[in-house]
Parts: structure tokens; sequence; C-alpha cells
């Protein structure tokens, strides 16, 4: 009969009993962890390493060519890059992502935020719930309704406003596509922003600013010397997360323009989906995918870089 | 002791819960509105059919209980479930390649022939040779319209159940008002006389002619001018498409001439949806009252059920046919669309024999008159409704005389080719020579070097 005195003492003895706590934290952590692991396995890292192999294959849906899918190495992606098409895509989509994530939700987010976290400010819950609606409303219907307002001729809303003033209608989304559905996409993405920046300017504590204000400094640069540098966390976290999601945006464009007209917003997701989709070729528009994918997480590692730096 | 064999039973149910849940996920996929059913046991067959048009839908609602009654009168005890998947054409396409690649797809599908060739070749449909070698209808097909529908091997992969002739409709109340002569403009140059005449009194773009990405439909545009030029596509022999074909350069030669002259409607064809304000409002209206238009324009398009009916259509419009710079002036034949059957089809006999019915008689006589088709068989004049549309009958007569392309393997990637240098020149970044080059480009891009001619 061993005691229990001499069972603590006993490194022999304790051994048992640590590999058995150890066997046991795995075996919760597994338990708690494993089915998102599976999943995450099952719906996530599967699928995009499927992708990866098929960037690699000829494989198309229609024709001949769906009876025999074969290895073609690099091909599909030799294709891709001298096909002026896609580099033009990739350009665009990097346009679109600058201007409206980076600039455009970037700029009027921080506003809103800024202004909204004033507790003198009035009606602060219908301000906010008006800029919080584009991001509630399902990405069909922000289509259709800004499509509705920028229809050319005489019915579109904006011209309509346009003829109050005397003058003539613009027909939007043929003169100006881009412009067009970066604006759109600014409106659509501003609330998050907002969400995000508001959450962390709340965050501040209130002595802070008050001794800046104190001490004499002006709204602004309590801004620029506070609250910007303290909610420096936050902001490139937005601007990853919104760089990924702008990246990938395609039915709000796609419902908007079909990429058009002519390439004018042929975004690379537009053009992945034509070619995967429209075109059956699942090789190349693998390929196409795994391109983005490596060039979101470029981005993506650059920014945690970028989070990680002294200022 | 007791707390340790609890956790592992807590972490041994967790882990076959989570596993039944992940099996039950996998295993419980019902078969789906596309999937087949074949109740050999008791010998009845169930049948599915999937329709992507509203109005081709609701003629077969109408029409399956007298197949199944007919059938019933055989001893055969066939059920057909309609399948409506009533999306765009492009949508349709996506869905039905899914849906064959994944052995989904419905016993019988109803869709345009140029889609058949790169089907076949996938190897999703059924060979229906031995089926219609055995019916006796099939010798009352006309042969330009069988041609289209055979394979390189000569095997019928798809029953025509509707064709089609291509001209120019245009809209003779209008031009008689306008003072200007209907007659057939016997050249391009003729043609694009009568436009310039047209536009110069009403200040509008008069012709209606499907270019560009957005209409995404060159066999109802340019594909026309190219016929007559004597070029063609692809090459039968060598099984190559042709992209430096001299008629590329005449068509996008042609465009370029029409758009410099604002005689097309060039911003509208630019837009998403580009048939909606020309096909269905200009044209209705008669202000632009020239299009390229098939023979569906009389029911489908503008007939008093269709999508923007014209009252007293057939006194309002008439046709040309096609200008030729050889001076005989031409139709474009093409074949409409056909009945498939999917080579996972677990009744391949009473699916042919549902695609042979409805391509029969006075089921076929309601469908062609509903959606303005001529008949792909002789024999149908003379039966209603059909009868009533002499229109139909005589674009049908016309087959003897059209011209005809072919559609092949990757047509949809050379279309998509060739719309890109339409668009080339429709929104002014490119002459007719680069656009024929961009087409030569893209084209080798979506096909590979391999079936292209260099």
């Amino acid at each position: 009969m061993i005691n229990s005195t001499a069972r603590r003492a006993s490194p022999a003895l304790a051994r048992p009993g640590r590999i058995w706590r150890r066997a046991r934290r795995a075996s919760v952590v597994i338990a708690m962890a494993g089915p998102a692991l599976v999943l995450i396995g099952l719906f996530v890292v599967a699928p995009a390493g499927y992708g990866v192999w098929l960037s690699f294959t000829n494989k198309t849906l229609e024709g001949a060519g769906a009876l025999n899918t074969q290895f073609v190495g690099l091909q599909n992606y030799r294709t891709l890059f001298t096909d002026g098409g896609f580099l033009q895509s990739l350009g665009m989509s990097a346009e679109f992502v600058f201007f409206s994530a980076i600039v455009g939700q970037f700029i009027l987010g921080m506003a809103a935020a800024l202004l909204l976290s004033r507790t003198a400010i009035r009606l602060k819950g219908f301000f906010g719930a008006a800029i919080l609606l584009p991001m509630v409303v399902p990405e069909t219907v922000a289509a259709l309704a800004w499509g509705s307002m920028l229809a050319q001729g005489q019915f579109g809303t904006l011209n309509r406003g346009l003829s109050l003033l005397g003058l003539g209608p613009v027909d939007w989304l043929q003169s100006v596509p881009m412009l067009s559905i970066i604006i759109i996409n600014i409106w659509r993405g501003i609330a998050f922003a907002m969400i995000m920046f508001q959450a962390a300017i709340e965050s501040i504590p209130k002595d802070i600013e008050e001794a800046a204000r104190v001490d004499g400094a002006s709204a602004w640069q309590i801004v620029r010397r506070i609250t910007l540098p303290l909610i420096r966390g936050p902001i490139q976290l937005y601007m990853l997360v919104s760089t990924i999601t702008t990246f990938a945006i395609f039915g709000l464009v796609y419902f908007l323009t079909q990429g058009g007209p002519g390439q004018a917003t042929n975004l690379v997701a537009i053009y992945i989906y034509n070619y995967a989709f429209q075109f059956f070729e699942i090789g190349l528009g693998s390929a196409g995918s795994v391109i983005l994918l490596l060039a979101v997480v470029v981005l993506g590692a650059v920014y945690v870089r970028l989070s990680r730096a002294e200022v | 002791m007791d707390r340790q064999r609890r956790l592992r039973g807590k972490i041994l149910t967790v882990g076959a819960t989570v596993l039944a849940v992940l099996l039950a996920a996998c295993s419980s996929g019902s078969p789906g509105p596309s999937g087949s059913v074949n109740n050999s046991t008791s010998g009845n067959i169930t049948l599915t059919l999937l329709e992507s048009q509203q109005i081709r839908a609701q003629i077969l609602q109408k029409l399956i209980p007298q197949f199944e009654t007919a059938m019933a009168a055989k001893g055969q005890h066939i059920t057909v479930k309609l399948v409506k998947d009533i999306v765009p054409g492009n949508n349709y396409q996506t869905l039905l390649t899914e849906d064959y690649n994944a052995g989904t797809a419905p016993d019988v599908a109803d869709y345009g022939i140029t889609w058949l060739p790169d089907f076949a070749a996938a190897g999703y449909l059924l060979n229906l040779t031995p089926y219609l070698k055995q019916w006796s209808g099939w010798s009352s097909f006309y042969p330009s319209v069988v041609s289209q529908s055979q394979s390189p091997d000569g095997a019928i992969y798809g029953l025509v159940h509707e064709a089609s002739t291509q001209q120019i409709f245009y809209r003779a109340d209008v031009l008689d008002k306008l003072g200007i002569s209907t007659q057939q403009p016997t050249s391009w140059n003729s043609l694009i006389s009568v436009l310039k005449q047209i536009k110069a009194k009403t200040g509008q773009s008069p012709l209606i002619l499907p270019a560009g990405t957005a209409w995404a439909a060159p066999e109802q545009g340019l594909y026309n001018v190219l016929l007559g030029t004597g070029s063609q596509l692809y090459d039968q022999k060598t099984g190559r498409w042709e992209v430096h074909s001299p008629g590329i350069t005449y068509a996008y030669n042609l465009l370029a001439t029409l758009k410099n002259d604002g005689l097309i409607p060039t911003q509208d064809l630019l837009n998403p949806n580009p048939w909606q304000p020309t096909k269905y409002v200009a044209f209705p209206k008669g202000t632009m009252p020239v299009s390229f238009e098939g023979t569906w324009g009389w029911q489908y398009d503008w007939g008093a059920q269709g999508t923007a009916p014209i009252s007293g259509l057939t006194s309002k419009v008439k046709t040309w046919d096609f200008p030729s710079e050889t001076g005989s002036p031409y139709a474009d034949a093409i074949d409409g669309y056909v009945w498939a059957v999917s080579k996972t089809t677990k009744s391949p006999a009473a699916a042919a024999e549902l695609a042979e019915w409805l391509t029969t008689g006075k089921a076929l006589a309601e469908q062609l008159a509903a959606v303005g088709a001529a008949s792909p068989r002789s024999g149908m004049d003379n039966v209603a409704p059909y009868s009533q549309y002499p229109e139909l009958i005589q674009a049908e007569h016309e087959f003897s005389s059209a011209k005809a392309m072919n559609p092949e393997s990757n047509q949809d990637k050379i279309d998509q080719a060739f719309e890109m240098g339409e668009e080339g020149i429709l929104n002014g970044r490119d002459t007719p020579a680069q656009a024929a080059a961009l087409f030569a480009q893209q084209a080798t891009v979506l096909l590979g070097s391999g079936s292209v001619e260099g």
C-alpha cells in the first residue's frame, strides 16, 4: 500500500498523474475545438486545397475536355499573366479597393464615428441607424436600389434631381462606371468602419482628452495627436478586413454593371466568375482565385507587420 | 477515477455526436428537384423535365397530362414532373452544366441548340440516334435542321423541336409614314442608305443590332453578316476555328460604320439588358423601326402574349432578308430549341418517347404557336394552332434556301471573343482591324492555340 505522501514525493509515481492531467487537458481542448476544426477543415481548408489543385489542371465542365482532366503545371498561371484582361482586372480591383475601402469608407466612417461619439450630439440614434442601414440591406436589394437611382434617362432618381436644377440626364453607370461603383461601395461600407472606430474611440479614457483640452489643444489636434494614435490597432484591423472583403466583392458590382460597360468595371472577382461559370474553365478560374488569394495574403501580412511596428 | 471515466464518456459522446451529424449531413442529400426517380418495382416511371422559360413551361404544364394519358393508353405508366428553373439564359446554362457535371441533371431538358455540342462532347447526353431511327416521325425533319443538330460523328444528341429564321424586321407602318421605300435592300450599302434616311427624318438611331458583351448573342447579330461573305468561322475539315477569317473584319467594319454614322443605339448596347430599351420599348413605339430578329419576334417578343406586344403586328411589321455583297439576299436558318436526354437517366426509352411525343402533331403545334417558332419538320402546315400563323409557316418555308451556321463545340467561347471585339468598336477603343486582332487573341486564350488556325 502506497500512501499519498509517498506518491507525491516519488517522481516516478507522479509521472502517470501528470500524463493523465495533460491527456485530460488535451482531450478537453480537442472536444472544444474539434468540431470547429473539422468544419473548417471540411468547408474551408479542403475546398481551398482542392482549388489549388484544380489550378494546376485543365479542368473544364464543357466540351471534350470535360472527359479528360489533366495536370498542366503552371500553364493556367502563364495564360493569366499573359492575358492583359486579367492584369487589367487586378488593377481595377486595386483601384476599387483603394478608393472605396481604404480612402472613402475610412474617412467617412471615421468622421461618422467621431461625430457620433460626442455625447452632446442630438438625434444620435437616428443618425447611427441611418448610417447602419446600408450594411443590413441585402446586396441584391442595394444593387437594385442603386440601379434605379442611377438609371439612365429621365427616370433615374438622380437624374430627376438634376432636372430640377435644370441639368440634363447623365448615364452614370456608362459615363462614370468605376466612380459610380466606388461611391456605392463607400455608401455600403461606412457602417462597418463607423462601428469599429466608434467602439475604439469610446474605449479611450475621457480624462486624456480633458487634459489635452485644458492644455489648449484644438479639436483637430486632439483627433490627430490622441484619438488616432490610440485607436491605431482597430484602424489596422479595419484596413485588413475591409481590404480582404472589398477584393472579394462580386454581387454588388455584377448586378449593377456585369463588369461593363466594355470591361470598365471588370473586377477580378467578376473576371474569375466569367472564366469559371460562364466558360466553365474551372482550372483557369481556380488559378485566378489562387492569385487573388495570394495577393490578399500578402496584403494581410503587410498590415500585420505594420501593426506590430513601433510608431 | 469516476470523474475521469465520466469525462472520457462525455468526450466520446461529443465525438460520436459530431461524427453522426457530419455523416447525416453527407448522406441525407435529397435527390433534388432535378434528379430522376425510377420506381421500377411498381412498373411506374417518373421522368423529370426541365424548362427555363415561363411561356414554354405554361404550355408544358398543359401538355404533360395529355402525354401521361397517351402513354397510359399504351399500357405505359409514365409520370412527368415539370421542373421550372425560370432564370436568364446564362444562369440557366450555369445551373444545367453544374447539374450535368454532378450527375443530378433532369431526364429531359429544353435549351438552345448552341449548347448541345459542348454538352454532347462532355459525355452528358444520351445518344438519341437509335431511338430516332425507330421513330416514324424522324423522316419528316428537314435535312438542314437535322444537320445542325448532328455531332461530328453523325450522332443526334438533341431533338430539335423549334426552328427559326433570322431576318431584318422593320416597321412598315413607320417607314410608310416617313415616305421611305420598303423595297428589299440588296447590299449593306443600300440598307445603310435606308437607315440614314430614317435617321435624317427621326433624328434617332434606327437599327437594333444585337452586338457587344451585354447582349451576348452574335448569332442574332453580326454572324448573319459573316454568313453572306462566304467566310466561315469553323473549318469542319481541320476541326479548328478560323479566327483570322476575312469575314470577321468585314463584319466589324460594318459595325464600325453603323456606329460612326449613329445608326445603332451604341449607348444602349453597352448597358446591361440592352434589349429592354430597344427591342422591348423603341421598336414597339416605332422610334427604332428596324431590327435584326428571329422568327420568335412574331410571338415571344411582340405577339399578343409576348413581352412587348404590338397591336396589329403582322400588318405593321414586315421582314427583309439580309443583304449580301453578291446581290442575293438571304435568310439565316437556325435551329432553336432541342429536347436533350441526360445520359444518367434511368429510363432512356421513356425519356426519348417523351421528347418524340412533344415534337409531334398538336403538342408541337401548340408550342410553336406559343413561342413563335417555325416547325423543324414538314407536315405541320395544317395542324392548329400553328396553322393560324402564316408568318411562322413562311419562315419554315425559307429553310430550303436559307444559309446556316452550324453550332460547334466551344461555340460560347468563340462567341465571347467575338463579342469582345464588338465591344471594342462600340466603346470607341478599337478600329475594326484592332477588334479583329483582339478577337483572334481572345479566342486563342479561351480555346488554346491547338483549337484555332494560326
